[in-house]
């Protein structure tokens, strides 16, 4: 090739380039924020609670994506969901609604009213969150029916149970970063389920012992199950009520917790059990509970305050120290004998999503979580070494794609882009991004919930986190234009 | 505005530049009248007041009047609405406007004319930033970070309160952790990792000399950490 042709080679692909990026004021271009208009307006419109006798308002969790209303059957689960987590009754269509697994939508639809001037947005949102708590509360114990095993059946107007036991079990799903609307929108109900996290969730309060599952209807307090990240979203909710109200049982609950973790850490290692009794432990369940000791810590005085910061500034050493493996196996270690500190023969996966498991992405998103504020540099190169492990890579078609998966992908990506400038990070966000928009949107208003739905036209279910990817689409958008005005919600609370 | 104009022209221009003032004045004493017949601050005092000191009578006694009504209105609506320290103590944004910012405004016009009012409302944001540290998942620029260790600066000079003194140390230590990282240059925000002076790295440099000088009981008079505005 000639110099002369190759001059115009170039200048012809730069206009290309421009053309597909800029529109036509110079401007870059952006598809993705109309895309999560009309799943907002599509779930303002088609997706809430007109059903049974009472008519809640509430986002129904599960829709038919053609008929944009309540399935009338029920589709197989997405891979890697067990059935009993899903948000309906045990057998027949999912009609249940789980404000946890819809997190990420109310978080987007507040950002979209602040976006468009628009306050269609903030209202529905709003109205769903004081409908929940004011009306979804048990009326013995205060805990709602949400979260890995509760939602509200919005036929027949009443909690659904457990349905692998068939039993009442309330469990969080993701740490609830809403309390602060929630307080002011509903602060007696707010406060009457904080205090029931204290009184029905943890078993004992002079060790702070509890499990995950406890009773909705009846007090069911048990010692077991005492995973990390639960006690971090106890924790953050217990802060933002004592925020909200000065009562110092909140304190209180937060130190007996605080105490209990502080206590599993080996002297040695510095690794937390996975739970009570078990030898091996969970980095990613630890540094999930830092997250939200740290987020607790601007919440409260001191000295619980700095107790707070230095238990996550010590799980900082421990978490940056292991030695991950993403440069070879592109993955986080998941899991690592407590007294001695040997990896399991595992890292977690670049896109095979699953229920309680990690992909690398989304272990990412908790260093990013920890990155920006505190600006420890471990987790930069962490960051950037797993954003650098979804470079020139898209997933492949065997495992059954979640859309929380890309956009945790797509939200790593931007964050690596912030970080390190390099915009071959902002590129690769765009193109899962455009994977994203042919994979689970296919010109629906409502994106499926995975890649291999088996039913023709796939059917939307929030419990694999089409919210997440919507956030992470805001965040795109953002990026993409440059807009500061409006803050995106850190896509960070998948743990 | 006024001052940098002052500055900007000869002596030879002195008449043609007092009518501009004036002019600009009078637009502004018009401005202060509401819709309602109410009266409101406007550019506020400090360069009115600069501007004093370079302009011969009677302009520079119009002056100092109209940055004394400013004053006055300034204060009249610090008594009808929440104070300096409702205002974001973290997140900052363009054209928004942080406490410490506005705590800075205070030791400006204090450095003016100490009027107590200034010293007591910068004070006031110092108290707000103790035990403050930003809220989650914000994206605080550096010059934010400026504001309020300057507050907590200026507020342990007016009062020699301890506490005043250790925050500003503790924001000042956190600040060089999480801007400067390991690098040289410090990065533009929380959530980005280049350098860019947009966000205000200049006036934490000129914080953290602040503390330094503190710390070391220096004699060396550090500028004012207070044209961000």
């Amino acid at each position: 090739m000639s110099k002369r042709v190759g001059v115009k080679w170039v200048i012809w692909l730069a206009v290309v380039v421009s053309a597909r990026h800029c529109g036509a004021a110079g401007v870059p271009s952006s598809p993705y924020l109309p895309v999560i208009y009309r799943y907002a307006d599509a779930m303002l419109q088609h997706g809430r609670d007109v059903h049974g006798p009472q008519k809640t308002g509430l986002f129904l969790s599960a829709l038919d994506r053609t008929a944009l209303g309540p399935l009338a059957h029920r589709p197989p689960a997405p891979g890697g969901i067990r059935e009993g987590d899903r948000d309906g009754p045990a057998s027949g269509p999912l009609v249940g609604v789980n404000p946890q697994h819809d997190e990420n939508l109310l978080r987007v639809l507040y950002t979209l009213s602040e976006l468009s001037g628009k306050p269609v947005y903030r209202e529905a949102a709003d109205a769903e969150l004081k409908w929940f708590l004011a009306n979804a509360g048990s009326p013995t114990t205060g805990l709602l029916p949400w979260g890995e095993h509760m939602s509200w059946n919005v036929i027949a107007d009443e909690p659904i149970p457990d349905k692998r036991t068939g039993k009442d079990a309330h469990e969080f799903a993701r740490p609830w970063v809403l309390w602060d609307r929630c307080f002011e929108l509903e602060p007696v109900a707010s406060k009457r389920f904080a205090l029931a996290l204290w009184e029905h969730q943890i078993a004992d309060h002079g060790t702070g012992a509890f499990n995950r599952h406890a009773g909705y209807w009846e007090h069911g307090a048990t010692d077991g199950m005492d995973f990390a990240r639960h006690a971090g979203f106890y924790i953050r909710s217990w802060a933002i009520a004592y925020a909200h109200t000065g009562d110092p049982v909140f304190l209180r609950a937060i130190e007996t917790l605080l105490g209990r973790y502080e206590k599993k850490r080996h002297p040695g290692t510095g690794l937390i059990e996975l739970c009570s009794g078990r030898s091996d432990a969970s980095p990613l369940l630890s540094l999930s509970l830092a997250i939200d000791c740290d987020g607790a810590s601007r919440r409260v005085p001191e000295p619980l305050a700095s107790h707070l910061r230095a238990f996550a500034a010590r799980e900082d050493q421990v978490f940056c120290l292991l030695p991950h493996d993403l440069k070879v196996n592109r993955g986080f270690l998941p899991s690592l004998d407590k007294e001695t500190g040997k990896p399991a023969d595992s890292v977690t996966p670049l896109w095979d999503a699953r229920y309680g498991g990690f992909t690398t992405a989304q272990v990412a998103m908790m260093c990013v979580a920890r990155y920006e504020g505190t600006g420890k540099t471990g987790y930069r190169e962490l960051i950037v070494a797993a954003a650098d492990a979804y470079l020139d890579k898209l997933p492949p078609e065997d495992p059954d794609l979640w859309p929380m998966t890309l956009g945790h992908a797509i939200s790593l990506q931007l964050a690596a882009w912030r970080s390190t400038a390099r915009p071959v990070h902002l590129d690769q966000a765009r193109k899962l991004a455009d994977l994203a928009l042919q994979v689970f949107w296919q010109g629906s208003a409502l994106p499926r919930a995975s890649s291999r739905s088996k039913t023709a036209a796939g059917h939307y279910e929030s419990i694999t986190g089409a919210d997440t990817l919507a956030l992470a689409f805001v965040e795109l958008h953002l990026s993409i234009l440059h807009i500061t005005a409006v803050r995106c919600p850190a896509n960070t609370i998948d743990r | 505005m006024i001052s940098a104009e002052i500055s900007a022209k000869s002596i030879s221009d002195e008449i043609r530049k007092s009518e501009t003032i004036e002019s600009l004045l009078g637009r502004f004493e018009r401005k202060r009248v509401q819709k309602d017949g109410s009266r409101a601050a406007t550019i506020g005092p400090l360069d009115c007041d600069i501007a004093a000191a370079m302009v011969p009578e009677p302009l520079a006694r119009r002056l100092r009047a109209f940055a004394n009504q400013e004053d006055e209105l300034t204060f009249a609506e610090w008594r009808k609405q929440p104070p300096l320290p409702a205002l974001p103590k973290w997140q900052m944004a363009y054209g928004g406007q942080t406490a410490g910012a506005s705590a800075m405004f205070c030791l400006a016009r204090h450095q003016q004319v100490p009027k107590p009012q200034y010293r007591d409302a910068l004070i006031a944001v110092a108290d707000e930033y103790l035990n403050s540290l930003p809220e989650e998942d914000a994206d605080v620029w550096p010059m934010t970070f400026a504001h309020a260790i300057s507050t907590e600066v200026a507020a342990y000079r007016f009062t020699r309160r301890e506490a005043y003194r250790a925050q500003a140390i503790k924001l000042a230590q956190m600040a060089v952790e999480v801007f400067w990282q390991d690098s040289p240059l410090p990065r533009a925000s929380f959530k980005t990792g280049h350098y860019e002076t947009i966000t205000g790295s200049d006036s934490l440099a000129l914080a953290l000399l602040e503390v330094h000088a503190m710390l070391h009981g220096l004699s060396v008079e550090i500028p004012a950490n207070v044209i961000d505005r």
